[in-house]
């Protein structure tokens, strides 16, 4: 990636490694736990889309950092939630660690999503814990965007993993689906963003959404997306480029802060060219569709 | 407080890699340090002993898709594929950054052939150079039918010669370890009159989704690193220390200050951090610490007067 900047002088810090507290952690769906992490040293914000490296472990030799996708954060109380599903060793770890256990966590990282200003109506599509930067992102709209008509598409393989309490407990309207029909519409999340996504949407873009019945139509101005690579190639295939849209994408990480070069993205850039931007630093959200999914 | 006490109340942390003065012996690895301005965001990369860049190639490098990590017990492998901008970017963009750190830096060499070696040094040397080359001879030779440079004597000699031929600033061998007898290539160094050698590059090794039975890399194969190969790079450190006098950069698995000390006793002059930066980010500031709070505690006034200590009488 292009680097015009200056180094930044060691004072000018972008990234801590501090310690946080696990104030309490709730299972609100099947093996799905959101975890509080009481991160006092820590005086910088996040924004939507913005995720931290957790050590999931206590031995000096463990395992490396896992990230997880700030759910949200409050900045009063510097209180950090993360969404968490259990899927291997260091899930399983935090998952039995009390209240009061002290972990490390390497913070803020990565970018956030960037919705545009006049954007008045907005798509959130999330498939399974995709679903916590969506969170995060619809509540920073509703605080920041009170304008911007937000429509949020979750979809999960059953009702179960829809996570709904969050949805509840958020006070946001969702609609849902599940593969297995347990809930909501039966098949995949992309067939309602699909229902939703007609051709108007592209004149819409191109207007802006400066127009003063864009509200009432159809098109979006602005989609965001997180989930399973599938899901999102499916996004950016309906989206075909008539709208603005992010991803917020997955890769295994070592570093976090774009050192490695592990976490890499194919990205095609405007002239046609590829580039492998880093996951961590570069992203996790990435326009989509400049994202190439290689499956 | 006499000057002997003051000597070993704040032990000399200074180390030489050829003309090259260290202003303390730990440094942090190829490949996992970028080109040093991210983590310059994280803490003063300025106090490190140096940093060793990731791969520059002549070419710039997509590298490989991915994945390209996969973890394993007290390690990880990886298969970057050396993505990097190639070595005209590199100078533009890169140079400038590292000459502001505030240490020294030495910038890794990868070729595909000789002549891609000479290239990417030569035109460093033309923009007005780098502190260091290191030479990493663990990528395919294209000419040798794609087996690594280093697992040909010849050919790593020729490497070492001509590189030697165009450059007096210090050259640096990065070893293979997946070859029979490491020494083969540490003697090559030194007889082709490199300044240093590091010691070791990561081990080959690969690993399989058993449902899938395809590799967890997007490669079959990748280089495995971290505190599980830290014994065989102690190993292989000694057995180098034994048959050279250049000094040798140990590294494999470093993540605390004992470890460090461990490669020093072995017969490390310095020592390079690589994946222990992602098991403790904070890592490179406590092994620099700690090397000193053990040369105060063992009276030792240079961190010198501990490299190749090992005392090994009694074993077998
Ligand atoms: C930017 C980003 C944000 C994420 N946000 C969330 C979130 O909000 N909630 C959530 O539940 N999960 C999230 N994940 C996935 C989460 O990181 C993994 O589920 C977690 O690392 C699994 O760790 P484990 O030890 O339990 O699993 P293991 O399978 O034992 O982990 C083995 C290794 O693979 C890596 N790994 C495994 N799954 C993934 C994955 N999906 N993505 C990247 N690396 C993986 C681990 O980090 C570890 O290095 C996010 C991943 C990324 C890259
Ligand atoms: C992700 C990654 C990338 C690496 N890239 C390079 C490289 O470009 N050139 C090189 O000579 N060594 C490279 N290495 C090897 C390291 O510099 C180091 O020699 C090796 O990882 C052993 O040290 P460690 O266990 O502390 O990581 C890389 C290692 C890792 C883990
Ligand atoms: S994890 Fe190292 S570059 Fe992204």
């Amino acid at each position: 990636m292009n680097t015009e900047a200056q180094a930044a002088p060691p004072k000018n810090r972008r990234y801590f490694h501090l310690d946080c507290a696990i104030i309490g952690q709730r299972e609100i769906a099947q093996e799905h736990f959101v975890i509080r992490l009481s991160c006092p040293e820590y005086d910088g914000d996040f924004s939507p889309g913005q995720f931290v490296n957790l050590k999931c472990d206590d031995t000096p030799y463990g395992r490396l950092y896992r990230p997880f996708s700030i759910l949200r954060y409050h900045k009063h109380s510097r209180t950090i939630e993360i969404l968490y599903k259990v899927v291997g060793s260091g899930t399983m770890w935090l998952k039995e660690q009390p209240e009061g256990t002290v972990l490390k966590i390497l913070l803020p990282l990565g970018n956030a999503f960037t919705v545009p200003n006049g954007a008045r109506r907005v798509a959130l599509v999330a498939g399974g814990v995709g679903i916590a930067p969506m969170i995060f992102l619809a509540e920073h709209l509703r605080n920041t965007r009170p304008q911007a008509d937000v429509l949020f598409l979750m979809g999960a393989r059953a009702k179960d993993g829809l996570c709904i309490p969050l949805f509840e407990e958020a006070r946001i309207d969702a609609e849902y689906a599940t593969e297995d029909g347990s809930f909501g519409h039966n098949g995949l999340v992309t067939d309602l963003l699909r229902q939703r996504f007609t051709a108007s949407s592209a004149e819409q873009s191109d207007a802006q959404a400066e127009s003063s019945d864009s509200a009432q139509s159809q098109g979006f101005d602005y989609i965001a997306c997180c989930g399973p690579t599938a899901m999102m190639a499916e996004v950016q295939h309906i989206v075909e480029g008539r709208c603005k849209a992010e991803a917020s994408l997955e890769e295994r990480m070592a570093c976090g802060i774009g050192a490695c070069f592990g976490c890499v993205q194919t990205i095609r850039e405007d002239d046609g060219t590829i580039a492998r931007a880093t996951t961590c630093r570069d992203g996790p959200v990435f326009p989509l569709d400049k994202v190439v999914f290689e499956q | 407080m006499n000057h002997e006490q003051s000597k070993h109340a704040i032990p000399d942390l200074t180390v030489r890699i050829g003309s090259l003065e260290l202003k303390n012996p730990v440094t942090v690895a190829s490949g996992c340090f970028g080109y040093g301005e991210e983590y310059n965001e994280f803490f003063d990369v300025g106090l490190l002993g140096a940093i060793f860049t990731k791969a520059v190639s002549k070419e710039p490098r997509l590298g490989n898709p991915t994945p390209r990590l996969w973890e394993t017990p007290a390690g990880m492998l990886n298969s970057i594929g050396l993505q990097n901008p190639g070595v005209v970017t590199f100078i533009k963009e890169k140079i400038p950054i590292l000459n502001s750190l505030g240490t020294t830096w030495i910038v890794n060499v990868v070729g595909k052939a000789i002549r891609d070696y000479v290239a990417v040094v030569m035109e460093i040397e033309k923009a007005g150079g780098a502190p260091g080359y290191e030479l990493n001879i663990s990528c395919p030779n294209v000419e040798g039918e794609g087996m690594e440079f280093g697992k040909n004597p010849k050919v790593v000699e020729e490497l070492f010669t001509t590189l030697r031929s165009i450059t007096d600033k210090p050259l640096i061998g990065k070893l293979t370890p997946n070859v029979t007898d490491i020494t083969l290539q540490a003697r090559i160094a030194e007889n082709c009159g490199l300044d240093a050698i590091s010691v070791i590059n990561t081990l080959s090794g690969m690993a399989i989704d058993i449902e899938t039975r395809k590799s967890r890399l997007a490669k079959p194969t990748g280089g495995l690193s971290g505190p599980a190969i830290r014994p065989i790079a102690v190993r292989m450190v000694w057995e180098c220390a034994n048959v050279v006098k250049i000094p040798i950069i140990g590294q494999g698995g470093i993540v605390r200050a004992e470890d460090a000390i461990e490669f020093i006793i072995a017969g490390a002059t310095a020592v390079s951090i690589g994946t222990g930066l992602w098991l403790d980010p904070d890592c490179p500031m406590n092994v620099i610490s700690g090397i000193s709070d053990y040369l105060a505690r063992n009276g030792l006034a240079h961190v010198g007067e501990l490299t190749g200590t090992a005392n090994l009488d009694s074993a077998t």
